[in-house]
């Protein structure tokens, strides 16, 4: 029974918080995709539990996946979007956006993310070992 | 320490090294990673990443050796070997020709010394030739008994004929000074010929990473770079895994 407007699925992150995500930007991922059945058959289904993420990032895939789907064909737009989106201090932010992104199994934010890692390591080796040894003392609750 | 699981990873390095296409990891990207952590080690020394190194630097499509890294190393360090054959080979081409180019310098030297004391004695001979004429010139005038004895002797002394000796030497002048200024012209070109190969030799020799020798440089190559990092990285992860525990 979906309504005519846009609706909300709603996500809980490992710290507790509830956040809610467009449905056009919710199919971006699979995950969520195969869930959707469930969802449309029961109104009163509970937010879908990822344990694995946490807030800070589920809101930036969110804020990824409302704007691909608003602008699935602009691809400018899109780019430009992207070049911003990935612009972290430091790489721990962006582990977690690679798990969380193949957890949801967005596949495109993957690849951006993915490629990102990969432009980081290149060229560099000494600030390497250092910043990949920031991670290993991390927040470890919401990463394996 | 790599707090990603191996197939993000995995994945990482393929996009990074195969399907970027405007930022493509290299060798070298490879080896500082597997300097980072042992998980990372094992992951970029995997066979699917150096398979297509060794496609696209040296287009090798077949693995001879036991891992597709230890190949890479080996057309790697083939590669390296003929380059420095190559280099020294033409070290050696300009160095002869340098040498070559100084011969000829000397020698146009020499010859333009000899020239110049040819000129030389021509003219001696030349002026002397002129005292003659200027003796039997004067001696139709009337002069004092001592000046007309010294230059009846200056005219007696002299054997050849005056007139013909004096043109063929005026020609052998015109000649030496010709000579003279077609070796110098010559030499001037060997010369600068010989400093265009100087400089050429300078900066085909010119390598600012072999020349620098402190034993604290980190602008050495990455193998031997690998070499002391992995001992300074085995202190380190014993010190965190001690400290884990």
């Amino acid at each position: 029974m979906s309504s005519s407007g846009e609706r909300m699925i709603a996500l809980k992150s490992c710290e507790g918080d509830v956040v809610y995500i467009k449905e056009t930007g919710a199919v971006q991922s699979l995950f969520i995709r195969r869930e959707m059945k469930f969802i449309k058959a029961d109104p009163a289904y509970p937010p879908i539990d990822l344990d694995m993420i946490n807030t800070a990032t589920l809101n930036k895939v969110i804020d990824y996946c409302n704007h691909h789907a608003e602008f699935a064909n602009d691809k400018a737009a899109l780019d430009s979007f992207d070049a911003q989106f990935v612009e972290f201090d430091g790489n721990t932010s962006l582990f977690q956006l690679i798990h969380a992104a193949h957890y949801l199994k967005i596949y495109s934010l993957m690849d951006l993310t993915c490629r990102t890692l990969s432009q980081n390591i290149k060229g560099k080796s000494i600030a390497k070992l250092r910043r990949l040894s920031e991670n290993s003392s991390d927040n470890g609750e919401c990463l394996i | 320490m790599a707090v990603l699981p191996d197939e993000l990873w995995r994945r990482v390095l393929e996009i990074g090294a195969i399907e970027n296409s405007l930022n493509l990891l290299t060798y070298k990207d490879l080896c500082s990673l597997s300097i980072t952590c042992r998980t990372l080690k094992r992951l970029s020394g995997e066979d699917f990443i150096w398979s297509s190194f060794l496609l696209s630097d040296f287009s090798q499509s077949r693995i001879q050796s036991s891992s597709a890294k230890s190949q890479y190393k080996l057309c790697f360090e083939r590669d390296k070997e003929k380059k420095a054959l190559a280099h020294k080979r033409a070290v050696l081409r300009i160095v002869s020709s340098i040498a070559e180019h100084s011969r000829r310098v000397s020698e146009l030297g020499s010859k333009l010394g000899k020239e110049v004391e040819r000129l030389n004695a021509a003219a001696l001979e030349l002026s002397n030739l002129r005292n003659v004429r200027h003796a039997s010139v004067a001696l139709n005038v009337w002069q004092p008994e001592i000046v007309r004895d010294r230059q009846k002797q200056i005219v007696e002394q002299c054997t050849v004929n005056v007139k013909s000796r004096t043109s063929a030497l005026d020609m052998e002048v015109k000649l030496c000074k010709q000579q003279i200024a077609a070796f110098d012209k010559a030499r001037r070109d060997e010369k600068s010929r010989l400093q265009a190969a100087k400089e050429q030799l300078a900066s085909v020799m010119y390598h600012p990473l072999r020349d620098y020798n402190l034993p604290s440089s980190s602008s050495c190559s990455r193998g031997d770079e690998c070499n002391s990092k992995k001992k300074k990285l085995k202190t380190s992860n014993l010190c965190k895994e001690t400290l884990n525990t």
